[in-house]
């Protein structure tokens, strides 16, 4: 899977959690979690799970408080394929 | 686990509405309630290092939110610890942290205080939403001209390849499983090696944990990967083979009149992938297309354009959810996205 799959699939994950429609069209790598896409730690908890699921990975090795922004998800999601 | 408002007594779980969710501690008395949350001093910090197992009392646990009771069933109270362990248990635990809302978050604390092991129900639900999302997602191809022909797993399939005389058709067949690999690995993160890919009495191939579904044509292939059986089918929309004898041979008068409006090569296009999809589904032994309802609100019709316009009829459940990936490249596929398909 190459990043921008795991863009389009993260942002398949964000239609089901961030209800905003104007928040999921900006949404980029460079979107803050909390501040762009108002994810608080509930949120966060959802997404996790979704990635956790929907990629078959597992999140076993990182706190929330390691991921800032897209971009951040994203190269986590990239490292743990190739793994 | 059942919860009431009541007055808890010591060693109670106890909790309380925290948005979304519920934050949870163990209730000594009114005076001492210990959580795993955030210390006092950083009540509003929402860094996980700020979040420790502290003592609160009840107004600082509840911040005016109603407070809820564990109500154990009677094997949970034959579980759960005396009420003097739990909050020994809960006491030693005073001062930690390594908050992790996935695996050790405040309920994890409480349950493990009264029962020795460490749940959330609340994380498990969720879990259970996102494990229970309806995928029909799928994946069409343009054929190309010369696949690049590598092995392919599971080795039932590598066999049939390597059987196939025919050299186009076996490009064609290696090249539509190569497509089925790359959205199992894309709709659902698994590996078509992995997953006990076999064919059944009836050839239609099953596995673990997921359904497929496979269709090529001239000029494209097609797979769709579902949760829930699942059937698909590709034709290109204007096949000169489409005549109307065909049409009287396979329609009933119901399919008929439901495709009366469009020229004959089309309405047949519709009504063959539409009963070919449904009985990819179902899985049968024979294939009796005027024994098969196309107009079953079960099937789906679309039209795709790829290097030309082609039909594709998938039959399952949560239609609503289809999901339409073009696929392309040669030695590593890409899957992109489709909106601009039409209900045909």
């Amino acid at each position: 899977m190459n990043r921008q799959e795991i863009f389009e699939k993260l942002k398949e994950i964000a239609e089901l959690t961030v209800q905003d429609p104007s928040i999921l069209a900006s949404m980029c790598e460079d979107s803050d979690l909390a501040a762009d896409l108002g994810l608080s730690s509930v949120g966060m908890l959802y997404i996790v799970i979704a990635i956790e699921e929907m990629f078959n990975i597992r999140m076993d090795d990182v706190s929330f408080g390691d991921f800032r922004t897209v971009r951040d998800v994203m190269d986590y999601i990239e490292q743990k394929l190739k793994a | 686990m059942k919860w009431k408002l009541g007055t808890p007594r010591r060693g109670d779980m106890i909790r309380v509405r925290a948005g979304q969710f519920y934050h949870y501690g163990i209730y000594v008395d009114d005076g001492e309630v210990i959580q795993f949350g955030p210390t006092p001093d950083a009540e509003h910090s929402l860094l996980d290092a700020d979040i420790r197992v502290c003592v609160s009392d009840i107004h600082g646990f509840l911040k005016g939110g109603f407070l809820e009771v564990a109500s154990l069933s009677l094997p949970e109270r034959i579980k759960a610890a005396k009420p003097d362990e739990i909050v020994s248990r809960a006491r030693r635990e005073l001062g930690k942290g390594g908050y992790d809302i996935l695996n050790n978050n405040c309920e994890h604390f409480a349950n493990n205080c009264v029962f020795g092991t460490k749940s959330s129900e609340q994380v498990d639900s969720v879990r259970s939403f996102w494990q229970n999302i309806p995928v029909l997602d799928v994946y069409v191809a343009v054929q190309p001209d010369a696949p690049v022909v590598q092995k392919v797993e599971p080795p039932q399939r590598q066999k049939e390849l390597d059987a196939c005389k025919n050299e186009a058709v076996r490009a064609q067949r290696y090249f539509a499983w190569r497509v089925l690999c790359a959205g199992l690995n894309r709709s659902l993160g698994l590996d078509a090696g992995r997953i006990g890919l076999h064919r059944n009495e009836n050839k239609k191939w099953i596995a673990n944990g997921c359904e497929v579904s496979l269709s090529h044509c001239k000029g494209a292939v097609c797979a769709a990967v579902s949760k829930r059986p699942v059937g698909v089918d590709i034709e290109p929309l204007n096949d000169p083979r489409y005549r109307e004898a065909l049409l009287l041979r396979i329609a009933t008068q119901k399919e008929k009149d439901a495709v009366a409006a469009l020229p004959t090569g089309e309405g047949l296009c519709k009504l063959w992938t539409r009963k070919e999809a449904a009985f990819k589904r179902a899985g049968g032994a024979q294939f009796l297309p005027e024994q098969i309802d196309a107009t079953d609100d079960s099937i789906r019709t679309v039209r795709v354009h790829l290097d030309r316009d082609y039909l594709v009829s998938v039959a399952g459940e949560n239609l609503g959810n289809l999901r339409i990936y073009e696929v392309s490249g040669t030695d590593e596929l890409h899957c992109v996205r489709r909106t601009d398909f039409e209900p045909f």
